[in-house]
């Protein structure tokens, strides 16, 4: 009994002490192409970004292509665990959960998952991941993966932004574009002046008081309206149908929805 | 054998009978009808044919009644050399101004071609009870020029009976009326809107008690019906004597001349009481009406009016006000300097508290 409580204790310690250790002693790189979308100097400017995050916020930021991602796994994981698995195995992260996120692209089948680990979930939460990868997908339809990328990070800069002002992005806190606030701005505006329209337009119907009376229901005799007959007759019918819009998420798009990992990460996936 | 056509109560094509689906058909539209809708359909379009809206004819020769002797003669007759406006006052009263065009000179006329008016309801409200209301109505009008007020000689506001040809009648009607009721409901993919379509009828009866129309061509129509309605208990049979005092309008519309419009007042309100008999509907639409009328009897009366017509910055504005009830109207005039300069206040200070808290939930 001893024996084997001395043996789990053992392997428990040198799985805790390995990957720490590892993770701090070298330099990870954090835009890995091995599929080759990106030029030198593109991947440069990518690796640049995510270095300016990672001091400003410290998060773990990476974005990771492969030619196919199945190669790695022997066919046994999803895109997910394969995300999931190159984050861990790598030792990226920071902080006893190893905050961080991971972008994954495999061009073959041109699947992709964003994989979000510890505190980064709650600056990335549901709504952040769906609104940061939804702008992306767009260009990576486009094959425009610097593009893509690049405006990426953007985005998570924002919300990496929000979270560490304390307000992260959510469903009830939601982004505000310029264009976004120009609407908002140009409706009070807008809605305003139609108000004030109005309003002068009903004093200046005040100023005529002499309106004809089209009717002349004031005359008639108290109590002489009978009605003799009265029918109702159903004619016919006929029935209209229009197309009900739909929306375009990232869902029925690209087969992505978030789903919880078994060390509490999140994410979101799909096909581009 | 002459053949009933029947018309499609959809487009108006002709129907022809579908052996297969036992229905009318209309093979312009392809709407189908059970054959017991189709007959009724028509039957109760048919039922509406008929001659409607005879009145008796008024005697223009003497009126209803006859002047007794001397009371003609009580009269003088004015006209405005301006506007052509003919006016009757009695012998004590004076015309000194044109009380339709604000002409201060009004020349003596001979008076000839009036009829006794049958009922005349006197005037209850003064003169000063018709400058009041003129001030009251220029309150808190923002609109106003703001010398408008100081610049009226609403001392020259006059009482003037006007004549209105009153019009008594029973209808019997018979209205159609497009209906539709709409219904709204969603697959996944869809969304439906179905319409059904009812040709309902109301028949029935309603009756109407003097139904005034302006008889004078120099009062606005529009004003006349704006200060109405006038309270009959009060309406006596005419004297001259109601007369002193006062400027009365010698009629210049006849008779017949206004029964289009009683025909279309009386017409309206009988379509009016049917239509809220119908409930349930989207939309109520008049198909078709038919208003008989039985025993149309027109009488002449002379009715209680204040009026000023007064010149402002050279447009004529006309005031109302009833001699009776007291009702003012009238259209004032409008300083557009503030017209928009109010909208522009309004604007800049909504959109300031709009924008204001667009900022504080965004």
């Amino acid at each position: 009994m001893k024996k084997r409580v001395m043996f789990v204790l053992m392997v428990l310690f040198l799985f805790v002490t390995a990957v720490p250790v590892g993770a701090s002693a070298e330099y990870r790189e954090r835009v890995v192409d091995r599929a080759g979308l990106l030029s030198e100097s593109e991947e440069e400017e990518l690796a640049e970004k995510i270095d300016d995050l990672i001091d400003n916020y410290n998060m773990d930021i990476v974005i990771l292509t492969v030619g196919d991602y199945t190669q790695y796994t022997n066919g046994g994981m999803g895109a997910r665990e394969f995300a999931r698995s190159y984050y861990a195995d790598n030792g990226y992260g920071f902080d006893e959960e190893n905050s961080g996120m991971i972008l994954m692209v495999s061009l073959i089948g041109r699947d992709w998952y964003m994989y979000i680990e510890g505190e980064a979930n709650v600056a990335v939460n549901d709504y952040g991941s769906e609104y940061i990868t939804d702008r992306m997908l767009e260009k990576l339809k486009d094959d425009k993966f610097a593009e893509g990328f690049s405006g990426y990070l953007d985005d998570l800069e924002l919300f990496l932004k929000a979270y560490d002002k304390g307000k992260p992005y959510g469903d009830d806190h939601p982004v505000v574009t310029t264009a976004k606030m120009l609407k908002y701005f140009g409706i009070a505006i807008g809605a305003s002046i139609v108000l004030a329209l109005i309003i002068v337009l009903g004093m200046k119907s005040g100023m005529n008081t002499a309106k004809p009376r089209p009717a002349a229901r004031e005359y008639v005799k108290q109590g002489s309206f009978v009605l003799t007959s009265q029918q109702d007759l159903y004619l016919y019918s006929n029935t209209t149908k229009t197309a009900i819009p739909k929306s375009s998420s990232s869902s029925s798009s690209g087969g992505g929805g978030r789903s919880s990992g078994s060390r509490g990460g999140g994410g979101r996936g799909g096909k581009f | 054998m002459s053949v009933t056509e029947y018309k499609c109560p959809c487009c108006g094509a002709g129907l022809k009978f579908s052996s297969e689906a036992q229905q009318m058909a209309c093979e312009y539209c392809g709407t189908r009808f059970d054959v017991e809708t189709v007959k009724q359909y028509n039957e109760t379009l048919q039922s509406q044919e008929q001659p409607e809206m005879q009145w008796e004819t008024y005697d223009t020769e003497s009126g209803n009644g006859n002047w007794k002797e001397g009371e003609q003669e009580s009269l003088r007759g004015y006209i405005c050399p301006s506007c052509g406006g003919e006016i009757v006052g009695d012998a004590t009263t004076a015309a000194t101004k044109c009380p339709y065009c604000d002409n201060p000179a009004v020349m003596p006329n001979q008076l000839s071609g009036m009829f006794k008016p049958d009922y005349v309801i006197p005037f209850k409200k003064s003169k000063q009870d018709a400058q009041d209301a003129f001030r009251q109505n220029c309150k808190g009008k923002y609109l106003l020029p703001k010398f408008f007020l100081q610049q009226q000689r609403i001392e020259s506001i006059q009482g003037i009976y006007v004549p209105f040809w009153l019009f008594d009648c029973d209808t019997d009607s018979n209205i159609s009326y497009n209906a539709t009721k709409v219904h709204t409901w969603s697959d996944s993919n869809y969304r439906y809107t179905k319409t059904d379509h009812f040709l309902i009828n109301r028949a029935g009866g309603v009756d109407f008690e003097k139904v005034p129309v302006d008889g004078s061509t120099k009062m606005d129509d529009t004003y006349m019906e704006a200060i109405e309605p006038y309270r009959y208990e009060e309406m006596v049979d005419f004297e001259t004597m109601y007369l002193s005092g006062y400027l009365a309008d010698k009629y210049d519309v006849d008779a017949d001349a206004g029964k289009p419009h009683a025909n279309q007042r009386i017409r309206t309100s009988v379509e009016q009481l049917m239509r809220d008999t119908v409930k349930g509907y989207a939309t109520v639409n008049v198909k078709n009406s038919n208003v008989r009328l039985k025993q149309g009897k027109v009488s002449y009366a002379l009715l209680p009016v204040w009026i000023l017509n007064t010149n402002y910055q050279g447009k004529l504005y006309t005031f109302a006000m009833n001699g009776q009830t007291g009702k003012f109207v009238g259209e004032l005039p409008i300083s557009w300097k503030r017209f928009w300069s109010l909208f522009a206040g309004f604007s800049v200070g909504f959109s300031a508290i709009a924008s204001a808290i667009a900022w504080f939930l965004l």
